[in-house]
């Protein structure tokens, strides 16, 4: 559902609910003053058919029964009056009755059939289905009860009318108002429409920062948010496409080894040296076997959707990477050692594999022959610490930084290594929020590889 | 025709020097920059084949620093990188010719003849003189038309007299074109391929210059 739907169909609803509320107040208002005045209206009547009905009375104790009046000329006036009363009574739909002090009925309007005698005052009566309002005064003497009702009917249409008058402008207007509203959303959403727009016609690999100008400020977060996601995108994007770069290029050298091997050994005629050639084309091969299996390890550290991690017996996996690289070492005449507590961490024990065996790889590779490379497990406070100690010829101090970069070889001759182990190794040791620390001894021989886990809280150490 | 091959890839340098060796170049096979500085201040080579992507510095480096001395010689850069801008970047530095990775064997050496044919201002391939021709790209020598069968070696040395005529070559010179550092070198090597060359071709084609070395004289 769109924005504008839902902020048009919302408002059209609030203000329909408002003006219900508002009709029945005032409907409720209206019929009060209306039943106010109506009421004194009706006393008022009663009061002056009580004067008129007195005055007959005593005309009639002079002369005769208030029936017998009629057509009696010295009463004409009165009986004029009466007439004239009660034709302006009947225009006002006014009933009435008179009563004497003895409860007997001695007139009533003739409009009606005669109802129920009330107590003095007001009161309502159900007449016929009809509700009346009634009021009913006695004179002086209480010899004579005058008694008026009228159809509580008219004051209720009378209040609705009114309440009608009220409302119907505002119906009317209705339409108009929700057009308008909608105008006025269109407006005020026009910015984010536009956005969304501009979002939308760019180009995958387009992540310049979206302009903040004229977004209102709700937006502004949301845009703010988005930009710095771009940001982050471009980065990440970037570290990608130099990657690939670097991977294709990187791929480029042992391609051309291999074709160059193969061409020497296609025109050469003494079989040594087709020999050398060919078993150049094979190490070739290898290197660029190597160097794929790497890239696809290091592919498959990229992505950001999170390893399970498990308790792994650090020991147990150095153990079994020394056992499989024990041969290589032997025929280098280097000796693998291994040593150290049974500390447990939290981690993928996949991983950790690659990551140990990464290190003493390249210990074995780069260690001279009949020199020794040690893997050590220790605990130190809060953390667990891998070292894989070998006594190779070390590293200045200024590469120690580009340790771990893709592709950098240092100054350590190429041919063998990818230079891609030490990249796989900071890739896993980031997952695992561990640190990687270089150093050498003082005089600057050998190379120790620190890694620091986070101590699991799980393990306990033995 | 002495040749400095800078590359870092163990696999690859064996097989261009294999390949340099088999096209008749006497090839030197430097795998740093600072090996290959060190070869340029001691020997004297015909070419340069650099690759760029080196573990102690960049290809680019060393050929700055070459191009600093004034020296001219030919510089052909290996690189694996294709970009444009890397292409315009090396030949700026003062390369004359660039391969990128990988690359024919066939056009390496036909790219550093080219590179040699300049810097000796030929405009062909073949050298020509009193009925004899040598074309170093077809490795064939004729003799009044008729081809003349000659090994690697002995068609070295005649194509490096050849290239050089006019000037007196010396015996270190030529065994250091005809041979790359590791080859071992019988003391009197030369005499021989020279002795064999006078067979072939006529005794009065190259002269000796007693204690000196071997001169291919100018045509009048």
């Amino acid at each position: 559902m769109s924005l504008r739907l839902r902020l048009l169909v919302s408002i059209a609803l609030m203000t329909l609910a408002v003006w219900a509320v508002a009709a029945i107040l005032s409907y409720r208002d209206t019929r009060q003053e209306i039943d106010r005045l109506f009421d004194a209206h009706l006393a008022e009547s009663a009061r002056a058919i009580l004067v008129q009905a007195s005055h007959e009375r005593r005309e009639a104790a002079a002369g005769g029964s208030l029936e017998d009046d009629d057509g009696q000329g010295d009463e004409s006036d009165e009986g004029i009056d009466e007439v004239r009363m009660r034709g302006a009574l009947l225009e006002k739909r006014l009933l009435f009755q008179i009563w004497d002090g003895r409860g007997n009925l001695l007139l009533n309007s003739r409009s009606s059939a005669p109802f129920a005698k009330t107590e003095a005052g007001y009161s309502l009566l159900t007449v016929g289905g009809q509700e009346l309002r009634t009021y009913s005064t006695w004179n002086a003497q209480r010899s004579l009860n005058v008694q008026v009702a009228e159809s509580t009917t008219s004051r209720a249409v009378i209040a609705a009318r009114s309440v009608r008058s009220v409302l119907t402008p505002i119906f009317v207007m209705l339409l108009p108002l929700l057009a308008l509203l909608s105008f006025v959303i269109e407006l005020v959403i026009r910015p984010i429409q536009r956005l969304s727009r501009a979002i939308d016609q760019r180009s995958p690999d387009d992540l310049t920062p979206v302009s903040e100008g004229d977004l209102p400020r709700e937006i502004l977060s949301t845009v703010a948010a988005l930009n710095r996601l771009f940001a982050r995108l471009s980065v990440t994007l970037e570290r990608e496409r130099r990657f690939t770069a670097d991977a294709a290029h990187e791929l480029r050298t042992p391609l051309a080894a291999i074709k160059v091997q193969a061409q020497v050994a296609a025109r050469e005629a003494d079989d040594a040296l087709r020999q050398h050639a060919l078993d150049g084309v094979a190490k070739g091969v290898d290197r660029v076997t190597h160097l794929v299996d790497q890239l696809l390890t290091l592919a498959r550290l990229d992505p950001d959707d999170g390893i399970p991690f498990a308790d792994v017996a650090l020991r147990e996996v150095a153990s079994g990477v020394i056992q499989r690289l024990a041969p290589e070492a032997h025929l280098k005449s280097i000796e693998l050692s291994l040593e150290g507590t049974e500390d447990h961490i939290a981690g993928s024990a996949p991983l950790i594999e690659i990551l140990v065996r990464n290190l003493l790889d390249n210990a074995i590779r780069y260690t001279p022959g009949g020199s020794s490379v040690e893997c050590r497990i220790e605990r130190r406070d809060l953390v667990i610490c891998l070292a894989v100690v070998d006594s190779g010829p070390g590293l200045p101090k200024e590469h120690m930084q580009r340790l771990g970069d893709r592709f950098s070889r240092l100054s350590r001759p190429s041919g063998e290594g990818s230079g891609l182990g030490l990249s796989i190794v900071k890739r896993i040791v980031e997952l695992h929020g561990a640190h990687m620390a270089f150093e050498s001894r003082n005089d600057g021989s050998g190379l120790s590889v620190h890694v620091e886990f986070p101590c699991n809280h799980g393990g306990k150490a033995r | 025709m002495r040749i400095l091959v800078v590359e870092d890839d163990l696999i690859l340098g064996d097989g261009v020097r294999a390949g340099l060796v088999q096209a008749g170049f006497g090839v030197d096979w430097a795998k740093t920059c600072g090996e290959g500085d060190l070869a340029l201040e001691t020997g004297h080579y015909e070419a340069l084949v650099l690759d760029l992507g080196l573990p102690d510095s960049s290809g680019l480096t060393l050929l700055q620093a070459v191009r600093g001395r004034k020296n001219t010689l030919p510089v052909l850069i290996l690189t694996a990188r294709d970009a444009l801008a890397d292409k315009v970047q090396g030949l700026n530095a003062g390369a004359d010719d660039y391969l990128v990775k990988p690359f024919e064997l066939d056009e390496l050496t036909a790219r550093l003849r080219a590179l040699l044919r300049r810097s000796h201002q030929r405009t062909s391939d073949v050298i020509t003189r009193k009925g004899l021709d040598l074309d170093p790209s077809a490795r064939v020598v004729r003799l009044n038309g008729a081809p003349v069968d000659l090994p690697a070696r002995e068609f070295a040395l005649l194509e490096n007299l050849l290239e050089n005529q006019g000037r007196v070559l010396s015996r270190a010179q030529l065994e250091q074109s005809l041979y790359g550092w590791n080859s071992e070198v019988e003391s009197n090597a030369i005499e021989v391929h020279v002795h064999h060359l006078r067979k072939k071709l006529g005794a009065d084609l190259i002269r000796t210059i007693r204690g000196v070395g071997y001169m291919i004289p100018k045509e009048d």
